[in-house]
């Protein structure tokens, strides 16, 4: 399967200019639009086959662009899309250059009932799709009770056998719903590559606003394909003064939740292989913030797997304090406490993120991040993990234009040593 | 390979065609009883600009108010884990305050880039995979890789994983 990123990054950036230059060319008539620009410069150095310590200076363009179009009330036009090419020479990628077109598509919106349709590449979040999408969706209210959406078209992730031949994704979710009382939602959804059947699912997903504030969520797949429950979910959240309890559980069938065509993906595949084999999830997060500086959270989670007869329980807290600005410090401790050795290991983050301090200039920050994880068992003979990050950053032309670098260490199982760097320019216009 | 979005042969296909048809049926059907209005239509943005940092939504609108459960929403130091639901059935809440491209950092077909890279500097962000995940992955993924499959689980969103697994 050969890529063809080299016209990709001609053609991705010559569309978005385009576009742009339309928007230019028709200011008069475009009332609103935003543009912003990030472009990511990396560095780092790896050993490829052929080589020990090449230098690797990947360089990512992130544009967004969206518009309203005149005229049209409701009428709009969003794109984004990332572009890279390695300034290195020495072949670390499979090709030195790569680009996606993330999404690209038309939105109209009614006045009334929440009137929505989508025409061109976008993410479909609805019931039970989380997808790529080349094609249209709908949306409406019926009346103040129901709602449905709709979509169908070509799924954006299969495109990698056979082109498009034969790949459709449609589907959608009608809901009923009253007040904060409660919303019922029925979906399906339903995708084939090359004209085989790559999923066919379908959810029920309840949200009830019981008494005292207490909320109950739940959702439960079934795959229509092997009529088997692939996934149930729910849980509770019961808020008491500044705290938030909520428990859990989930419960997955592997053969089920896995299952696609055998053009899916080998690693899942695999795990499908293991048939009527379940996993459960009990759980519970607690959060505690008063609408002050101190933000505080504990979980536990506990795991169990008869795939592969692994449980463990998870066990950890959160605590954060903010002050002025964005002024804010962090720590996180945990520990994955497996049955087994190689399944258990402890794992610690501190973290700062400050933009207003004495010396510091007004739209400027400084940044911390610091990762530690002890392995139970080693990998590769090493037992720990460490990252640290530290990073600056500082705007510019009435903070349309924001500058930030950061340099990044690891010592961990795979890397010895690695120093990493980035600078990050963003450019954000409008009108 | 496919080099366009909308490639017309292959939207020609009878079936994608057939389907085509059936959405702008549908569309125009639906049209016709945009009449059936709800009387809530959400705003198309946040009237309030509310800047960095996550957001609790208590602080500022009553917990429950009409048909909208703002305590819900409340962007806890958890939400990162809790968000699929409120996502799965109120998506248009959601774009109010977000344009996909925000999603998209953790959620796209394919970007190359884990979102903590992306934003290392944005350390206030409980961001997926902080630090070395490639090895604490395969813990993860042991014990339980449902969320991966969500994530990872198709042909293209996948590419990162191929070479170790296949
Ligand atoms: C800093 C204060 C603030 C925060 C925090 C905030 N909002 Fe708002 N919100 C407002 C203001 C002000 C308005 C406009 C006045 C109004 O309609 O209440 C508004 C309006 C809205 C509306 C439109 C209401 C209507 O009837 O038209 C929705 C929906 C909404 N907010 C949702 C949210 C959600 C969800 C969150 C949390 C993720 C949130 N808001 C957080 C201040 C805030
Ligand atoms: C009223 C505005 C508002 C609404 C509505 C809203 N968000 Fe947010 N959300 C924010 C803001 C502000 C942030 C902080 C962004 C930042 O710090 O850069 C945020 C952050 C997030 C984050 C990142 C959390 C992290 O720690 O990295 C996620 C994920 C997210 N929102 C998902 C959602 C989803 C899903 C919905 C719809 C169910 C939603 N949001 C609705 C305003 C909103
Ligand atoms: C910082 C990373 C991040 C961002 C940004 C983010 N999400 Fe998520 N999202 C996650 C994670 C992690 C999960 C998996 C949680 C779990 O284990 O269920 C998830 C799960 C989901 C799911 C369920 C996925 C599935 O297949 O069942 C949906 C839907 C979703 N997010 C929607 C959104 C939307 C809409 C936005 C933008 C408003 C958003 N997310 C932004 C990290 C993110
Ligand atoms: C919310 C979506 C989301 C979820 C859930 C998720 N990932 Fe990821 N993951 C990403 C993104 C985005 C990247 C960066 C792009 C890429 O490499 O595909 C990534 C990268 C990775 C990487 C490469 C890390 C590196 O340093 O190169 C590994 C390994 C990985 N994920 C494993 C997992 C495993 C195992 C799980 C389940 C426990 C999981 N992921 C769950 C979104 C997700
Ligand atoms: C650098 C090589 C490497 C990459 C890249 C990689 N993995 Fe892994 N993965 C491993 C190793 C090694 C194991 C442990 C295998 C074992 O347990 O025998 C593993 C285990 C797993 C498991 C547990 C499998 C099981 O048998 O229970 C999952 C799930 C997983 N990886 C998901 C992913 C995903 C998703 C990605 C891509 C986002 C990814 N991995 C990328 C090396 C890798």
């Amino acid at each position: 399967m050969k890529k063809r990123p080299a016209r990709w990054l001609v053609l991705a950036p010559g569309v978005m200019l385009s576009l742009l230059m339309c928007l230019g060319v028709n200011t008069a008539s475009a009332q609103q639009y935003q543009v912003e620009s990030d472009t990511l410069m990396r560095f780092f150095q790896r050993d490829t086959l052929a080589e020990t310590d090449v230098s690797v200076w990947p360089l990512y363009e992130y544009l967004r662009a969206d518009a309203n179009v005149d005229g049209v009330q409701g009428l709009s036009f969003h794109l984004y899309g990332w572009g890279r090419a390695d300034l290195g020479d020495g072949n670390y990628y499979e090709d030195d250059t790569d680009a996606k077109l993330l999404y690209g598509y038309v939105d109209y919106r009614a006045e009334q009932a929440n009137f929505l349709v989508r025409l061109g590449r976008q993410y479909v979040f609805s019931g039970i799709a989380n997808e790529s999408l080349d094609g249209v969706l709908v949306q409406s209210d019926l009346g103040p009770m129901a709602s449905f959406s709709a979509y169908g078209g070509l799924p954006v992730a299969l495109d990698t056998q056979n082109g498009r031949s034969g790949d459709v994704l449609y589907g959608g979710r009608f809901s009923l719903h009253r007040g904060t009382l409660y919303d019922l939602g029925l979906s399906y959804k339903k995708s084939e590559n090359d004209s085989e059947t790559y999923q066919e699912r379908m959810g029920v997903d309840l949200a009830l606003g019981l008494w005292s504030g207490i909320q109950f969520n739940g959702l439960s797949v079934l795959n229509v394909d092997s009529s088997g429950w692939a996934e149930h979910s729910y849980e509770l959240r019961i808020p008491v003064r500044s705290v938030t309890i909520r428990p859990y559980y989930q419960s997955f069938v592997y053969e089920d939740y896995f299952g696609t065509s055998p053009s899916g993906v080998a690693l899942f595949n695999a795990l499908a292989a293991r048939g009527n084999a379940t996993l459960s999830i009990l759980g519970g997060d607690v959060n505690w913030y008063n609408g002050g500086r101190i933000n505080a959270g504990l979980k536990v989670k506990s795991i169990s797997n008869d795939s592969n007869g692994e449980d463990a329980l998870y066990y950890g807290g959160l605590l954060s304090l903010s002050g002025e600005g964005m002024n804010e410090v962090g720590a996180e401790l945990g520990y994955m406490d497996g049955d087994s050795s190689d399944n258990s290991y402890l794992l610690a983050r501190a973290y700062f993120y400050l933009n207003r301090m004495p010396r510091l200039a007004a739209g400027a920050f400084v940044s911390g991040d610091l990762v530690y994880a002890l392995y139970d068992e080693a990998i590769y003979g090493e037992d720990y993990s460490l990252f640290a990050s530290l990073g600056l950053g500082t705007k510019f032309l009435h903070d349309s234009l924001q500058v930030k670098i950061s340099g990044d260490y690891s010592q961990d199982p795979y890397f010895d040593n690695d120093l990493r760097g980035m600078l990050v320019v963003s450019y954000l216009f409008g009108r | 390979m496919s080099r366009f979005p909308l490639h017309m042969e292959t939207m020609m296909e009878k079936k994608n065609l057939l389907l085509l048809l059936a959405c702008m049926a549908l569309l125009s059907l639906i049209a016709a009883c945009a009449a059936l209005d709800s009387g809530t239509t959400l705003p198309t943005a946040h009237p309030e600009d509310l800047g960095k940092g996550n957001p609790t939504c208590t602080q500022c609108h009553e917990a429950r108010v009409g048909t909208m459960n703002y305590q819900r929403f409340n962007h806890t130091a958890n939400f990162l884990a809790t968000h699929r639901m409120e996502a799965y059935q109120n998506e248009q809440l959601c774009a109010m305050c977000h344009q996909t491209s925000f999603c998209n950092d953790c959620h796209a077909t394919r970007v190359e880039l884990k979102p903590s890279i992306k934003n290392q500097s944005e350390t206030y962000r409980s961001m997926p995979h902080r630090g070395d995940y490639l090895s604490r992955h395969r813990i993860d993924g042991r014990l339980d890789p449902t969320s991966c499959f969500r994530c990872h689980g198709s042909p293209k969103s996948a590419t990162t994983c191929v070479p170790c697994h296949g």
